[in-house]
């Protein structure tokens, strides 16, 4: 089942942006796709947020947790590999 | 293998539990946690160091399943004792993991932690791949395995620990994301390392939206990982016989 590293490492690097693409669409306040990109297109260029509830909703709930889930499975399986 | 094989994640719950049983605030509880977790580990460590004699990896695992036991029970005396209405939930909560009251300060305190932990691993993975040999081929090869294995290990409890204080108790990830992993890229700890925390990443993302989208209330994350990962670990066990 051994694949070669490079398909490997190219293979989980798309699967971990589609997970958090996936996550950060997902919720019970709907975010869509347009809504995310100029939100955070608003904030890189230091605009003041059009919309509070999508900048809250994304900003400090989402994007925090996607975050964590990230560093959180990351750091998990850094650890199993050395025992 | 599990990070909680030495007893991180038991010693974690412990330290939250006993946080949430003095009703202390949540930076205090992930505080606790974090010194639990380390502190089990120095512990389990310092007991294996006092026998002589026998094979250390051995003797390492054996204080790690029973000082993981005792605080076990510790943490069984500490639901007892809880108040039963609010410090219990959360104590059980607490150790079935969960992402739902991360701030984004969480991630400020815990990434720097993750990546001090990260940096021996990266920077020896060579001698990473030595140590698979056994002590004495490592020695033979120039290695000091007992202080590696030392350092290595207290790189994946700085990980495991501080991760843990700001998620709860989450099992199967560090178990199963590695042996996939190798069986994708191979046993060499070079691409090991990078394509198992990619993995885990991944999956603990998925995992996450499946948390909070699969039923009304937030599921917790270890039931999720169980579910997912026991069957998966059982099937590698089953066809794992042409080689890890």
């Amino acid at each position: 089942m051994r694949i070669g590293a490079r398909p490997a490492f190219v293979g989980l690097s798309l699967l971990v942006v589609a997970a958090t693409a996936l996550a950060l669409l997902t919720g019970p306040f709907p975010l869509g796709a347009g809504e995310i990109a100029a939100a955070v297109g608003r904030a890189v260029t230091g605009q003041p947020a059009a919309d509070d509830t999508i900048d809250t909703v994304l900003f400090s709930v989402r994007l925090p947790r996607v975050a964590a889930a990230l560093l959180v499975g990351a750091a998990l399986s850094a650890a199993g590999t050395v025992y | 293998m599990s990070p909680d094989i030495l007893g991180v994640s038991t010693g974690a719950g412990l330290g939250a539990a006993l946080g949430i049983f003095l009703s202390l605030p949540v930076v205090a509880i992930q505080g606790f946690a974090f010194a639990g977790g380390l502190a089990t580990v120095a512990l389990v460590y310092a007991v294996a160091g006092a026998v002589r004699g026998h094979e250390p990896t051995l003797v390492l695992v054996l204080a790690g399943v029973v000082l993981g036991a005792l605080a076990g029970a510790c943490i069984s005396l500490l639901k007892v004792l809880a108040d039963p209405y609010d410090q219990l939930p959360a104590i059980t909560f607490w150790l079935l993991g969960s992402l739902a009251g991360v701030q984004p300060g969480d991630i400020r305190s815990t990434a720097p932690l993750v990546l001090i932990g990260l940096l021996p691993l990266v920077l020896l993975r060579w001698r990473m791949n030595l140590m698979t040999l056994g002590d004495e081929e490592a020695a033979s090869l120039g290695t000091d395995p007992r202080r590696l294995r030392l350092l290595f290990v207290a790189a994946a409890t700085l990980m495991t620990a501080s991760v843990v204080a700001i998620s709860g108790v989450i099992g199967w990830v560090g178990l199963v994301m590695p042996h996939i992993a190798r069986l994708l890229v191979g046993p060499n700890f070079d691409r090991l390392l990078p394509a198992a925390m990619l993995m885990g990443a991944g999956y603990m993302v998925i995992v996450d939206t499946l948390a909070r989208s699969i039923a009304g209330t937030e599921t917790p994350l270890s039931i999720l990982t169980a579910f997912l990962g026991a069957p998966v670990f059982l099937w590698l066990l089953a066809c794992g016989r042409r080689g890890w």
